[in-house]
């Protein structure tokens, strides 16, 4: 996995790689309101690129509100209007019950690692 | 002596042991509830009640005759109390203050700056009183006027603890009590002193023992809360504990409503394990570890107050009880954050 881009902000960092033929956005430590735009601007910065396979490791995260949930759905739609696909993975503890609670696990293709997600999605 | 040297001699001769004292009161506090700030605000409030007790002493009662004593004895004590507990009240009521200990403090600091001022008016009007005189009210009067108003904050706090009508005016009719048997003279000016120099300190280690006991139980129960909170939603089956059950139970509530009440939950019982933890390393004597977090877990606390608004955190109440405590907790991060 090859790194291709770094950001921080407000307790979030953003490693983006590249796996296979699939861009992989780490999350790492808590998306609140303050830090979702980071993500945003990522996910605005790939799709310009060209890039229509996302995966979005949420392993490392350890918190989010409605404002970052906010922000995964709408990339989601703008990668499928793009005719690409985004993948949520490895959420955890409270990160995955805000997921449950919210009802929004329907909205987006959830996978344990995001080693599953693109085996899977390359088979 | 010069006038001036005879001033400045009575003055620090009325005021120094007042604020010997408060400064004793602030070093018994171990767990440093109050901040150095917080006292110098009561200070200039008391000496604020001073200037305003005088204007209006003046403007309606002020008559060296037989009305003036009777003001002295049996109106004064009333204006005064009231008016250097306003303050104290107010820190009451805005959550600023919620043991025993920062009650007293505060109390005592604002009786204490009223003193300063009342000295400063006797000076003018007693120019020659010398400095026995002014150490008399220095050790006597001025510390009364602390611990009368400290005896408020106290009672209002044991009576009541969220500065209610009733424990507050029990607690002033404690000082009103306090302050009219000392204007009524039954106690020479020396013997009075004296019971206060000798019978005020023990009574404060005393409330400062009670309140460290309270306060001490209060975080170990809070503690042991806050950390079962996130450990069960650290586990992800949170939304299958009894807890879990009743905010999915809240379904009139949209679904990303439901999340951010997650998310307050953490939140706020992250912050306040946080700041126990830090009250602790300050008990200990260890330096506190600033949370980098804590300004972004602020903000984003304000966020999920609105998200949620004012029903949701009414239905968040069962899982997340505040008390008048929390509060000040809240308010001592927020604090310290702007300082």
């Amino acid at each position: 996995m090859s790194l291709i881009n770094y950001k921080y902000r407000n307790m979030m960092n953003i490693r983006t790689s590249r796996l296979k033929n699939t861009a992989v956005i780490l999350l790492e430590g808590r998306m609140d309101a303050a830090s979702k735009d980071v993500l945003q601007d990522e996910g605005d910065r790939l799709l310009a690129t060209g890039e229509r396979r996302i995966a979005m490791d949420l392993s490392r995260l350890t918190y989010i509100s409605s404002a970052g949930i906010g922000v995964l759905i709408r990339l989601s739609a703008l990668v499928q209007e793009a005719g690409g696909e985004m993948w949520l993975c490895g959420t955890t503890g409270a990160v995955r019950t805000v997921f449950e609670i919210t009802r929004v696990t329907s909205l987006f293709q959830m996978h344990a690692t995001v080693d599953e997600a693109v085996s899977a999605e390359t088979l | 002596m010069t006038h001036t040297a005879a001033l400045l001699w009575g003055l620090t001769a009325g005021v120094l042991p007042v604020f010997a004292f408060l400064t004793g009161l602030a070093l018994l506090d171990t767990f440093r509830l109050v901040r150095f700030r917080q006292v110098a605000e009561a200070v200039v409030w008391g000496g604020v009640a001073a200037v305003l007790c005088v204007c209006l002493s003046r403007w309606l009662f002020w008559n060296p005759g037989a009305e003036g004593d009777w003001y002295g004895m049996f109106g004064a004590p009333w204006v005064e109390e009231a008016a250097k507990a306003a303050g104290l009240v107010f820190l009451i009521r805005t959550e600023r203050v919620a043991f025993m200990m920062d009650a007293a403090i505060c109390g005592f600091a604002a009786g204490a700056g009223f003193a300063l001022v009342e000295n400063l008016v006797y000076l003018e009007l007693l120019p020659g009183g010398g400095i026995p005189l002014f150490l008399l009210r220095g050790v006597g009067t001025a510390v009364m006027h602390g611990g009368a108003t400290a005896i408020v904050g106290v009672v209002a706090i044991a009576t009541g603890r969220s500065g209610r009508g009733r424990s507050l005016a029990m607690g002033l009719a404690a000082a009103i009590g306090i302050h009219t048997f000392w204007d009524m003279g039954i106690l020479s000016p020396l013997q009075a002193s004296l019971a206060v120099v000798v019978g005020l300190p023990p009574v404060f280690i005393l409330i400062f023992q009670r309140s460290e006991r309270a306060l001490q139980m209060w975080m170990g129960q809070k503690l042991n809360q806050d950390v079962e909170i996130l450990e069960m939603l650290d586990t992800g089956n949170f939304l299958e504990t009894p807890a879990g059950e009743y905010l999915r139970s809240l379904n009139t509530f949209p679904p990303e409503v439901l999340g951010d009440m997650v998310c307050m939950l953490q939140i706020s019982s992250e912050l306040s394990a946080a700041a126990k933890g830090d009250r602790i390393r300050i008990w200990a004597g260890l330096p506190q570890a600033p949370d980098p977090q804590l300004d972004s877990k602020l903000e984003e606390l304000e966020y999920l107050k609105r998200s949620i608004g004012l029903a949701g955190r009414h239905a968040l109440a069962p899982l997340m009880p505040t008390s008048s405590r929390d509060r000040w907790e809240l308010k001592s991060l927020q604090d310290s954050r702007r300082s």
